[in-house]
């Protein structure tokens, strides 16, 4: 019974957490404006490091983008290069300080919230997320050669060795698990050829692979409401496409929901097994204990107290499990908090209570209940002399 | 008055016919007795005390027990009389395997009248030579320190009757001669009445009062 509480425990509270950082948070973005294609590519790739984008867009466009009345500010970005299996992701640098990556926090590289270094500042320069830092096990100082490309065996920009400057402390994001680059050096990187350098200076010629766009807000908080008419707008364009995260990050879930759906159901049926094997333990046990039952009711107790006893054992086996699966569950938690978070940069805590907490233990208590009653009845209606005396 | 039956009848349908176990006209023991009945097996012995300690409802009759009739008492009442005065030894003693001597004895005491004082439940242990055995489970005693722990069961609630139910018939003529002796002092210094049911001889001649089922039970004349 704790191992199907504790599994219980621990999918609802994955879940909840995994719905609380992708869906409600939407990292931060208010809309990504990004190259033609499939609209979760573009969040995959712009906010989770996953995938590739679907081609780019022009700077100019970015630009003409940027002065819709209620567009707020834009951060442009570059991806497509990696290294070491972490994606390095070309980008400007106000994406440091001016983008809050969940409502009100920005990216620090405060030593106290467990950054170091610096941000970059020369083309040469880079700064690493903290998951993506430590599993390379990168220090500051250490430089590296950017892959032209986030597959194995794509060719390496031998000539360009970028120093890491600075490590962002942890966000609980997926940004952790990438590598930034100022947006210029993208341009000027060698093996891109003489058409893209050309994009460092010359901004009509740039092209990008999209931009974080940042909407403005009305009272209350809501997003302006015209963010729809400004993604009607770019998107009935040819040039590119306005992607709003909450919109797709909710399909995204339901396409990896399945998963969770069938441990929920694992977890769901390992409980339910459980709660038939507490029946048939009952069951057995009371068929084994018939005599020691006899006998209390020899020594003076009432079919009642005989009933009750078998009702409080079940309840009380319920509720030890139940608190030893809540306890199990979040330190199943705890233990998987640990590997999604270097796995994916996404913080999850062991001390995130979930509805199901609060329920588990009066639903234990009460199938506890139910479980026992049918023993609970075979008890009372157990015959003293038959299962202790031999008529003589 | 210890006991009082009149006109008991214990009888069980068999197909379309009656089987009577039991047929007592009458039956008096007005003081504190140390008694044993006698008889053969089948002959009706275990019914009785079975009536006389309440768990059995007899077919006819009046059944009076310290001064209680059972026969007007619901199952529940009967229960409460039966944890208050009545305590019950039996042959094969019945102990709750799981728990230790003294969890047994103070078990005795978990539906009756006095308090559960763990004292209590060691003092009848030590009374009866288990002092040394009171953490030990039924399944380290022998034959004849199970039987004594089950009588000290019986003592701790200081009821007014304590019925045995063939309380020898798993034990050696020494322990059998060890049990009867601890149990008729223990009753005396207690204050108890005792009825022991026995098939045995030695046992029932160990007995100054004595009665044989048969004459009592007109079912098995």
């Amino acid at each position: 019974m704790s191992l199907g509480a504790a599994l219980l425990v621990a999918v609802v509270s994955l879940r909840e957490q995994a719905h609380r950082n992708f869906i409600q948070e939407g990292l931060g973005v208010d809309a990504v404006l990004g190259p033609k294609g499939s609209p979760l590519q573009i969040i995959l790739n712009a906010l989770y490091h996953l995938d590739e984008m679907p081609g780019k867009i022009k700077w100019t466009y970015y630009e003409a983008v940027l002065k819709d009345p209620i567009v707020e500010e834009g951060i442009p970005f570059i991806t497509g290069h990696s290294y070491g299996g972490f994606r390095v992701n070309a980008i400007a640098e106000r994406f440091f300080t001016d983008f809050e990556y969940v409502p009100g926090k920005h990216f620090s590289l405060d030593p106290r919230s467990g950054g170091q270094g610096r941000l970059f500042a020369a083309r040469d320069e880079a700064v690493v997320g903290w998951a993506a830092a430590r599993a390379l096990k990168l220090r500051l100082g250490d430089s590296f050669n950017p892959v032209c490309g986030v597959h194995s065996g794509d060719p390496v920009h031998e000539h360009d060795q970028i120093q890491f400057v600075g490590i962002i402390a942890p966000t609980g994001t997926p940004h952790d698990r990438a590598i930034y680059i100022p947006l210029k050096t993208f341009f000027t990187l060698e093996g891109h050829g003489n058409e893209v350098a050309v994009m460092a200076t010359d901004p009509a010629q740039r092209e990008i692979s999209g931009a974080y766009l940042k909407i403005k807000r009305i009272r209350g908080g809501a997003l302006h409401p015209d963010i729809q008419n400004l993604k009607y707008t770019i998107n009935q364009s040819s040039k590119a496409q306005c992607v709003i995260p909450n919109e797709v990050l909710p399909q995204l879930f339901g396409i990896i929901g399945w998963a969770d759906r069938v441990l929920f159901a694992m977890a769901l049926l390992v409980s339910l097994l459980s709660v038939a094997f507490l029946f048939t333990s009952l069951v057995n046990a009371l068929r084994e204990r018939r005599r020691d039952l006899a006998l209390i009711r020899s020594l003076g107790a009432n079919r009642c107290i005989v009933f009750g006893l078998i009702i409080t054992e079940s309840l009380v086996i319920t509720a030890f499990s139940a608190i030893i699966g809540l306890v199990f569950g979040h330190v199943l938690v705890g233990l998987g908090a640990h590997y999604v978070d270097i796995e994916t940069g996404l913080r999850f805590s062991a001390f995130y209570f979930s509805p199901l907490d609060y329920l588990l233990l009066p639903v234990m208590l009460l199938l506890g209940l139910l479980t026992a009653i049918i023993p609970g009845i075979q008890a009372y209606r157990l015959g003293v002399l038959k299962n202790l005396t031999q008529i003589s | 008055m210890v006991i009082q039956l009149e006109n008991l009848v214990v009888s069980y349908a068999l197909g379309s016919e009656t089987l009577e176990i039991l047929n007592i006209p009458s039956w008096n023991i007005e003081t504190e007795i140390q008694l044993a009945i006698s008889g053969t097996s089948g002959s009706g012995k275990s019914t009785l005390l079975h009536v006389l300690a309440g768990l059995l409802v007899p077919t006819r009759g009046i059944v009076r027990v310290c001064e209680c009739e059972l026969t007007g008492l619901g199952e529940a009442q009967r229960d409460a009389f039966r944890g208050r005065s009545i305590s019950i030894i039996f042959q094969n003693f019945n102990l709750l395997q799981g728990y230790t001597a003294l969890e047994n004895v103070l078990m005795g005491m978990a539906f009756a009248a006095v308090k559960q004082e763990t004292a209590n439940a060691r003092q009848a242990l030590e009374r009866l030579g288990l002092g040394r055995r009171i953490r030990h489970y039924p399944a380290q005693l022998s034959i004849g320190e199970q039987q004594r722990v089950a009588i000290a069961r019986a003592l701790v609630k200081k009821p007014a009757l304590i019925l045995a139910d063939e309380p020898t018939g798993s034990l050696d003529p020494k322990h059998t001669d060890e049990v009867i002796r601890s149990l008729k002092e223990a009753c005396r210094e207690y204050g108890c009445s005792l009825i022991v049911v026995s098939h045995e001889e030695r046992v029932v001649k160990s007995f100054e009062h004595h009665v044989s089922i048969m004459e009592l039970n007109r079912a098995m004349a």
